[in-house]
């Protein structure tokens, strides 16, 4: 709708494991402040592509522009740095450590610190150290997390569990946030708060959202845009409410629904 | 004194009392101990201390990084071999060998930490104790370095200034040092990236951490204690030999840590303290404490994940009456009228 630029685009990206196509010849546009649906049966590609997108495969052929520059040539470890941020599908939390903690891990890369400096500066340390708890306490309360700042992640449930990853993902303070699966195993109450916070943190922070899902009706309301992977394909491309009712879809992922 | 408990990274932290507090308190002991007891029994303490400061550097690589290093005994070596070279060999004073070895062994396990910290699990266990074994044979084999029989200090000096007082107090305070060191690792950024790496590094990569950085400079930390351990030990004890830091020492080391309490402030003391003390108890008969230590092992290792700290906090909750640590039931109450 506006001139500008997408902040992420992918054109023609493949990848290949073995002889198989994992995505071939994908292209994906994602606008500045939108949520953008990615939807598909099993098997689509659509972690692939987030793990295309959050540099941990390398795509075999195709280009990717993130805020207008090649993001094929930064590196894993500087995506949190340029603004990107995900979730995992499988919990990929510290189990060992508290709430705090593991949404803490989400501002390494937006801190100052290293070991020695914590060592020789202990005054400095700790400062920082209060610091990073309180944005990160401040980063609990969207989820509705905040009463459970210290206690330890195995004692909550699994949809608390996904909400301390969202927690940890945003707490950054990133451009594009992707979220791999953020419905998965949650119950409808669940899912409607993720989708109030969701749409909250979007338009408070101007946050781009490129999220995954299987419950389609997730995205209606929320969603500005939804791409539908079918075998590494891109079969569809539009709002919720086009895709819904776009028979290649219907025929692929949808199945008999009316 | 009591926020950084907040940001413990561990279960523990939730029940007890602070950890810093419980190190003091237990350092004023000790002390008192040692300086209060005959020659004896404070030449065992210092050994205690020694081996704790050891087993805290491998806490650091094992219990935060979750880092299978068997081959931490390798560094021990160095620091001892290291400084019996300085003091018999170049003559050089003995502050300048113990802290001249430990550099060395720093360096060494940067320069074997930079391709093996790529591996990971069992391979990297092997590739560690390789380590260990390779340098276990060189000085064996070496003239320079003594051969089988190892090499001779000449510190009795030193052992009896105000009868291994002044030793006690170095290992003492060094064990203290290497306890701060590693609780500042264990509440800070670098732990917290240390423990995710553990978790899952291809996460923790998507976070900015640097994870080959993380786990050297955790290797190396190991190394500079296990390295200061090492040079202590030759000093305390007058002599270096192969067989004193020949492989059995890396797993004797490494099931310290195990028994103990991995990734506990504590544990490598505790597990130090049977390394230490089995071998006193049972002098007669030295197989003996080898099948009550791995006995041990087994039972602690598979009864509690976290060690000997693990069972005490268990049970000290349990005899002050305190619930488990807060949020037991949080779980699904909280999860459906959160909102």
């Amino acid at each position: 709708m506006t001139a500008k630029p997408p902040l992420l685009s992918l054109q023609d990206i493949s990848v290949r494991f073995g002889g198989v196509h994992a995505l071939d010849r994908v292209c994906l546009s994602v606008d500045t402040g939108h949520i953008h649906g990615l939807i598909g049966p099993n098997g689509a590609g659509k972690t692939t592509l987030l793990n295309v997108i959050s540099r941990i495969v390398t795509p075999s052929a195709g280009a990717m522009q993130y805020d207008n520059s090649d993001l094929l040539t930064v590196k894993p470890d500087r995506l949190s740095a340029v603004g990107i941020s995900r979730t995992f599908q499988n919990l990929a939390l510290v189990n060992d450590a508290t709430v705090l903690d593991n949404v803490m891990i989400g501002l390494h890369a937006h801190r100052p610190g290293g070991l020695l400096d914590e060592l020789v500066c202990v005054r400095r340390g700790r400062r920082r150290e209060r610091e990073a708890r309180d944005i990160a306490a401040a980063a609990l309360r969207p989820v509705g997390l905040s009463d459970l700042a210290r206690v330890p992640v195995t004692r909550l449930s699994y949809g608390q569990r996904k909400m301390v990853e969202l927690a940890r993902a945003s707490v950054g303070r990133p451009r594009l946030l992707l979220l791999d699966e953020p419905t998965a195993g949650l119950n409808s109450t669940e899912i409607a708060k993720l989708k109030d916070t969701l749409l909250q943190v979007r338009d408070a922070e101007g946050l781009t959202v490129l999220v995954i899902t299987h419950h389609v009706e997730f995205l209606v309301g929320m969603a500005d845009a939804v791409t539908v992977l079918d075998l590494g394909r891109t079969i569809a491309a539009g709002t919720p409410d086009t895709v819904r009712h776009d028979p290649r879809v219907i025929e692929a992922y949808i199945g008999t629904a009316a | 004194m009591n926020m950084p408990l907040v940001c413990v990274p561990h279960r523990g932290a939730a029940g007890g009392a602070s950890p810093a507090r419980q190190v003091l308190l237990a350092f004023a002991l000790v002390l008192v101990l040692g300086s209060l007891t005959g020659d004896y029994p404070r030449y065992v303490l210092t050994l205690w201390m020694l081996y704790s400061l050891s087993a805290i550097g491998l806490n650091v690589v094992l219990g935060f990084g979750k880092i299978y290093s068997l081959g931490h005994g390798g560094f021990m070596l160095l620091g001892a071999y290291g400084t019996a070279v300085g003091l018999s060999r170049w003559g050089l004073p003995v502050p300048v060998a113990l802290v001249a070895s430990a550099v060395l062994a720093t360096a060494v396990g940067v320069v074997v930490g930079l391709p093996a910290l790529r591996l990971k699990h069992f391979s990297l266990a092997i590739v560690t104790f390789a380590f260990g074994i390779t340098l276990f044979q060189l000085v064996k084999s070496t003239a320079y370095t003594g051969g089988p029989q190892g090499l001779f200090l000449e510190v009795a000096g030193l052992q009896a200034l105000w009868q291994g007082r002044v030793l006690f107090y170095v290992a003492a305070l060094l064990c203290l040092a290497g306890l701060a060191l590693s609780y500042s690792v264990m509440v800070s950024r670098t732990g917290r990236a240390l423990r995710m790496i553990a978790a899952n590094e291809t996460v923790a990569r998507s976070f900015g951490i640097r994870v080959t950085f993380h786990k050297l400079a955790a290797f190396a930390l190991a190394a500079l204690l296990g390295a200061l351990s090492g040079g202590l030990h030759a000093l305390v004890t007058g002599v270096v030999a192969p067989e004193t830091f020949g492989p059995d020492l890396s797993i004797l080391i490494f099931a310290a840590v195990m028994i103990g309490g991995q990734g506990r402030l504590l544990g490598p003391l505790l597990g130090a303290a049977f390394v230490v003390a089995i071998p006193e108890l049972t002098q007669d008969a030295r197989a003996l404490a080898q099948i009550i230590y791995a006995v041990l092992f087994l039972v602690i290792v598979t009864l509690s994940p976290s060690g000997l700290v693990g069972m005490i906090e268990a049970a000290w909750r349990r005899a002050r009456g305190n619930p488990p640590p807060a949020g037991v039931h949080v779980g699904n109450a909280t999860g459906e009228e959160g909102a």
